[in-house]
């Protein structure tokens, strides 16, 4: 046991420690003449765009009040404007063309885009994955050779080769033999291939739960369907929850290599951005605060859940 | 040939497990509707091994074994169906941890017997009064003692209305003050007239509540009779050597 004092002691020096890191990085990139551009970084993300709103006709400016534009055409025809900030003013002729103001909105910068892409590519993957990881885990303990050397030749074949090899043969073969969209093909490169690991997963989980379990639930009459369902996943399942978390992390950092087929997710935002400013350092910085963002977001989720969970037994 | 109905009728049943061990070596039992059997005999004599060939939790290598009137090996019998009617008890109570008591009671009647909710819930607090916890009924297992989990157990087995019921060591892997409250629970359900085929070494419980007794010995019952005659008998030394043995 280490004493109260002893540990905020440790706790201070844990964080001399990363502001040390910090200025090392600082003073480093200073020796290579970086200039750095952080104010730029924020616009990647939300954006301020002025909409310019300009006149339908030709005619004049009748007032602008309460945020309202009017003006009226030569005809006598009063139109009506909301405008954040008017160009004119009371009196002013217009043509039809010219700009009466403008409307400021915020919209979603490339970073913040590319995260949804990689969020949304993640959530899809993750519910495949799960679907397939249970069929094929239930395979793999399954006593019938067949379905048993399935899964056992699916675990290892993906478990035996990268998974950028797999994007590529996913896109580049299954994808056009079946006319896939680049995105389809992305989204089942990672669910076939976090499902093989989910599939361990699953396996190590059910087999934890002990016989004993089954023979109860067998005596009662339950079916294959209903023991599965009722018994061992619902014991299987909270005591797999650690390891399924860290397979979900790792789905969400894994899917950074569908950039490599042209998918816009967060990773390939970053190269498109790096490539038009001189930014590399500020914005791989933030992508990869993007991703942790992520990647904790969803690790406070499960623990918040196993703690539920936990209580739930009490 | 009589026509005489068997709650059991077990003829010559041979078993070997996968690793050699011959488990079974010809066993032959007739259980009367009502009666109550207790079964002795030494570690690894095949008590269990015949007691879970009679609910089909073990297939055997020959022999017949009909149970409340159906070859249990017979292709047209479903197994699921047989063991709604069967109850069991573990030595180690096995119920499920993540389901609170009442849970564990109703799940059956749910979802094997789909019984609707409510009747499920009523007859689980009929039983759980009869095993003497019903204030336990939204605890988990967990929270319960050995012997407050076994009385659970036997309450699971009851509510599937099973007209057979199977007792494997129900109360050796007990402390011995509750070992009585459980053994208690089962001559109730005794003398309310369950056929029942109980693996126990407790010899006062067998006095109390057996019909009869049949002693196992390498996969043969090599004897069976009342209590007394049991107790009494002189010339199977093993028997002998085996009653001294628990005394
Ligand atoms: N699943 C199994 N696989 C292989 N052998 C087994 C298995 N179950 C039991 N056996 C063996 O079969 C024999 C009979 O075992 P069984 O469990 O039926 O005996 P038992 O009379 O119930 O003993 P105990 O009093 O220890 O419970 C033993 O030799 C045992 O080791
Ligand atoms: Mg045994």
């Amino acid at each position: 046991m280490i004493s109260k004092p002893a540990k905020a002691a440790w706790n201070f020096t844990y964080i001399i420690v990363i502001i040390g890191i910090g200025y090392f990085t600082f003073i480093s990139s200073s020796k290579i003449n970086y200039i750095w551009r952080w104010n730029t970084i924020p616009s990647y993300i939300i954006y301020t765009s002025h909409d310019t709103v300009s006149s339908p006709f030709n005619g004049f400016v009748e007032g602008y009040k309460n945020g309202e534009l009017t003006i009226k055409s030569l005809h006598g025809v009063t139109k009506k404007f909301k405008l954040e900030k008017s160009a004119v003013k009371k009196g002013n002729v217009v043509d039809q063309g010219d700009e009466l103001g403008y409307n400021v909105s915020h919209k979603a910068g490339a970073l913040l885009l590319g995260l949804l892409t990689t969020l949304k590519i993640s959530i899809i993957a993750i519910f495949f994955a799960i679907i397939i990881g249970i069929i094929t885990g239930l395979m793999r303990i399954a006593e019938n050779p067949l379905l048993k050397n399935l899964a056992i030749t699916y675990i290892e074949l993906i478990r035996g080769t990268p998974l950028l090899v797999q994007i590529f043969i996913f896109y580049f073969f299954i994808g056009t033999v079946f006319n896939l969209d680049r995105i389809v093909s992305g989204i089942g490169a990672l669910a076939v291939f976090e499902g093989a690991y989910i599939a361990e997963i699953v396996r190590a989980g059910i087999q934890s739960i002990g016989k004993d379990q089954t023979e109860a639930a067998l005596s009662i009459g339950m079916n294959y369907f209903q023991l599965m369902r009722h018994i061992i996943m619902p014991q299987a399942i909270k005591r797999t929850m650690p390891a399924m978390a860290g397979q979900f992390i790792s789905l969400i950092k894994d899917s950074s290599l569908v950039s490599i087929i042209s998918i816009t997710d967060l990773t390939k935002a970053g190269r498109e951005i790096v490539s038009s400013t001189f930014s590399p350092f500020e914005i791989w910085f933030t992508v990869a605060a993007m991703y942790l963002v992520l990647t904790y977001s969803l690790s406070s989720l499960t623990h918040l859940l196993e703690r539920k969970m936990a209580k739930s037994d009490r | 040939m009589t026509d005489k109905k068997y709650a059991v009728r077990a003829r010559n049943i041979y078993k070997v497990y996968p690793n050699e061990i011959k488990a079974l070596n010809g066993v032959s039992l007739n259980v009367d509707y009502g009666e109550v059997l207790v079964i002795i005999g030494a570690s690894g004599s095949g008590k269990s091994t015949f007691l879970r060939t009679l609910n089909r939790l073990e297939e055997i290598n020959s022999g017949s074994i009909e149970v409340l009137g159906t070859d249990i090996f017979n292709k047209k019998t479903k197994p699921t169906k047989l063991r709604t009617k069967i109850g069991m008890v573990f030595q180690h109570f096995n119920l499920f941890p993540h389901l609170t008591v009442m849970e564990n009671i109703t799940i059956g009647q749910i979802k094997v017997k789909k019984v609707n909710k409510k009747d499920a819930v009523d007859l689980a607090t009929v039983l759980l009064k009869k095993v003497g916890i019903v204030e336990k009924a939204d605890v988990y297992p967990e929270q319960l003692s050995g012997g407050q989990q076994q009385r659970v157990a036997i309450a699971r087995a009851l509510a599937m209305k099973p007209q057979l019921m199977l007792f494997d060591e129900a109360t050796s892997a007990l402390d011995p003050e509750m070992i009585g409250e459980v053994l208690d629970v089962m001559e109730k359900v005794a003398k309310e007239g369950m056929t029942m085929i109980v693996v126990t070494h407790e010899m006062d419980f067998a006095k109390a509540a057996a019909d009869r007794i049949a002693f196992m010995n390498q996969g043969k019952i090599t004897e069976i009779a009342t209590p007394e005659e049991i107790l009494a008998n002189d010339n199977n030394p093993q028997l002998k050597q085996f009653l001294n043995k628990i005394h």
